[in-house]
């Protein structure tokens, strides 16, 4: 790769420095509060879990707590982090990022400077995709691997396997929402445009998740819900990472990327 | 001599707006091309396709006879581009600019002494400079890499006479060095001042494209006679003059080119007053949007 690539890379990186240390550590914090809370409450799991059980499973498995092992200190964070802070998280920083990368470099003007430069649409627009790929593996480790080292400081234990994989499938999952992202702001000369067309859109896919449990004739629906194949308490709690999560997954992130490259590249930027 | 930018029939649309159209121009290496025209006459269009900002939808440019060949990449290492609205990375300083634009474009430059020469401060934040430091921040990034084409929309808008002045220098300069500039303008005597050619703009289309000296040899003169009888005006026509005021004892009338004919018809009579003035460049320009 050439140094012009290489550089954009690095001005991409240090652009966006303090918004991925910030979402990380707040996600770390997040973490560390669910680990330090845990010895409290392993007293009182089996009444939770129990608790837990009463409640309809379809809500359960809207809020990513199908694995009802409270026992456990996988089962608990897994119900407490993954279940809706983690995933909100993942989905604000993946569209942050995918939004500022086209969308908000022509609403703010400096694209105009950028394609001025002997850099090229498609360098420019790997050289943002591969920034955007080392943010959000910065983001998964520090707020998800970063479970098994904050586990042993609390003198407790966990599968460090099951916690890989599901770094695996948040990863995955978080890549596949700024893909969706980059999408849309590859022809986008708004951020917010990319805010609310993918937003709504997983909104939409929330629902649907919620709805195709509830309803037994709605069921089929699950399968368009990228929620449905995002189940982390299934890795973090029994070790399972489904193939076809991680195909189904996978297959948004290339799809959108290169139909977002082909548009970049084609579309005319008229901000300044 | 080497044409470095070709505009060939370009035409943009915008839905069923036509903002460009048919515009054909030729520029040499070693001239300094005015695109004059209002605001919304399509001169920032234009600059954006030459740039492969937007993209035609008829016609094609081609920057330094390549015709693109070799991709508008390798031809933006020679070009170097002042936006009208010179917007840069907010929290960026004029030094972090400056050394972002070297490693790209994988050279060394003399960004820091252009720098000096427009006292600019390299170390404040892109958003505390002033409108004028930001224009000189935006024509520091254009030329700091010795570009052989300079692509500039409106290079002197916000600044004093005197920073005007010195960017003329530095264009002359730079045309002096061999190298070839592109600017739009509103301002009608910079143009006359540092142009060798001009094209006018108008509603998209290029309403004409004239070297500086033909255009003031087209200089129009303002004739105003004033008889000491009554005569019959309508004898003072022709195709080159036009009767701006004809009342009572005096004529004025614009004589486009030669007026000699016209000042041996006035002169078969008694005059009692004759003034001949030229009339400005600007009054010429207007002309082409009457």
């Amino acid at each position: 790769m050439s140094r012009v690539f290489w550089s954009t890379v690095w001005k991409e990186l240090y652009q966006r420095r303090w918004s991925v240390i910030s979402y990380s550590i707040g996600a770390l914090l997040f973490l560390v509060l669910y680990v330090a809370i845990y010895p409290s409450f392993q007293s009182e799991s089996a009444n939770f879990d129990e608790l837990l059980r009463s409640y309809p499973k379809a809500l359960l498995e809207a809020f990513n707590i199908d694995q009802l092992q409270l026992t456990t200190i996988e089962g608990y964070v897994s119900a407490e982090h993954f279940s809706f802070v983690w995933p909100l998280l993942a989905i604000f920083f993946g569209l942050a990022t995918a939004g500022a990368a086209i969308a908000g470099e022509v609403d703010k003007g400096t694209m105009s400077f950028m394609l001025s430069l002997p850099v090229g649409r498609i360098r420019l627009f790997i050289a943002k995709y591969f920034s955007a790929l080392v943010s959000i593996l910065f983001f998964t480790v520090v707020s998800i691997t970063s479970f098994i080292p904050l586990v042993k400081i609390m003198n407790l234990s966990v599968n460090g396997s099951n916690v890989i994989k599901t770094s695996i499938l948040s990863a995955l999952f978080m890549w596949a929402i700024y893909c969706m992202g980059l999408l849309v702001s590859s022809i986008a000369s708004e951020k917010s445009t990319v805010y609310f067309t993918i937003g709504g859109v997983l909104f939409a896919m929330y629902v649907v998740k919620i709805l195709s449990g509830l309803i037994n004739s709605l069921d089929k629906l699950k399968y368009t819900s990228i929620f449905y194949y995002y189940s982390p308490d299934k890795a973090l709690t029994n070790g399972q990472l489904s193939v076809n999560a991680l195909v189904v997954l996978s297959a948004i992130g290339v799809l959108c990327t290169i139909s977002g490259l082909w548009l970049f590249k084609r579309r005319d930027v008229n901000a300044s | 001599m080497s044409t470095v930018l070709s505009l060939h029939k370009v035409t943009k649309k915008f839905g069923k707006k036509v903002a460009v159209s048919n515009v054909s121009v030729q520029l040499q290496a070693g001239e300094i091309y005015g695109f004059l025209g209002p605001n919304g006459a399509g001169k920032t269009t234009t600059i954006r396709m030459i740039l492969d900002f937007i993209r035609p939808t008829s016609g094609s440019v081609s920057l330094f006879d390549n015709g693109n060949a070799n991709g508008i990449v390798t031809s933006l290492k020679d070009v170097g581009y002042l936006s009208a609205d010179n917007t840069f990375y907010a929290n960026w300083t004029a030094k972090r600019h400056f050394n972002y634009v070297e490693r790209v474009r994988g050279m060394k430059t003399d960004a820091l002494d252009l720098a000096r020469r427009f006292e600019l401060d390299v170390n404040t934040r892109y958003r505390h400079l002033s409108s004028g430091n930001k224009q000189k921040l935006s024509l520091i990034l254009a030329m700091m890499h010795k570009p052989k084409l300079l692509i500039l929309d409106e290079p002197t808008r916000g600044l004093d006479p005197l920073l005007q002045e010195n960017i003329y220098d530095m264009l002359q300069d730079f045309k002096k060095a061999g190298g070839t500039v592109f600017m739009s303008s509103h301002n009608l005597a910079e143009v006359q001042k540092i142009c060798d050619r001009v094209g006018i703009i108008r509603e998209g289309k290029l309403v004409a494209s004239e070297t500086m000296q033909s255009l003031r040899k087209m200089h129009v003169h303002e004739i105003r006679v004033l008889f000491e009888k009554p005569v019959d005006f309508k004898k003072f026509e022709a195709s080159n003059v036009e009767i701006i005021k004809a009342e009572d004892l005096e004529l004025l009338a614009h004589v486009r080119g030669d007026f000699n004919s016209f000042l041996k018809e006035v002169t078969k009579y008694t005059l009692t007053d004759l003034d001949v003035t030229h009339v400005s460049l600007e009054d010429m320009f207007m002309r082409f949007y009457k």
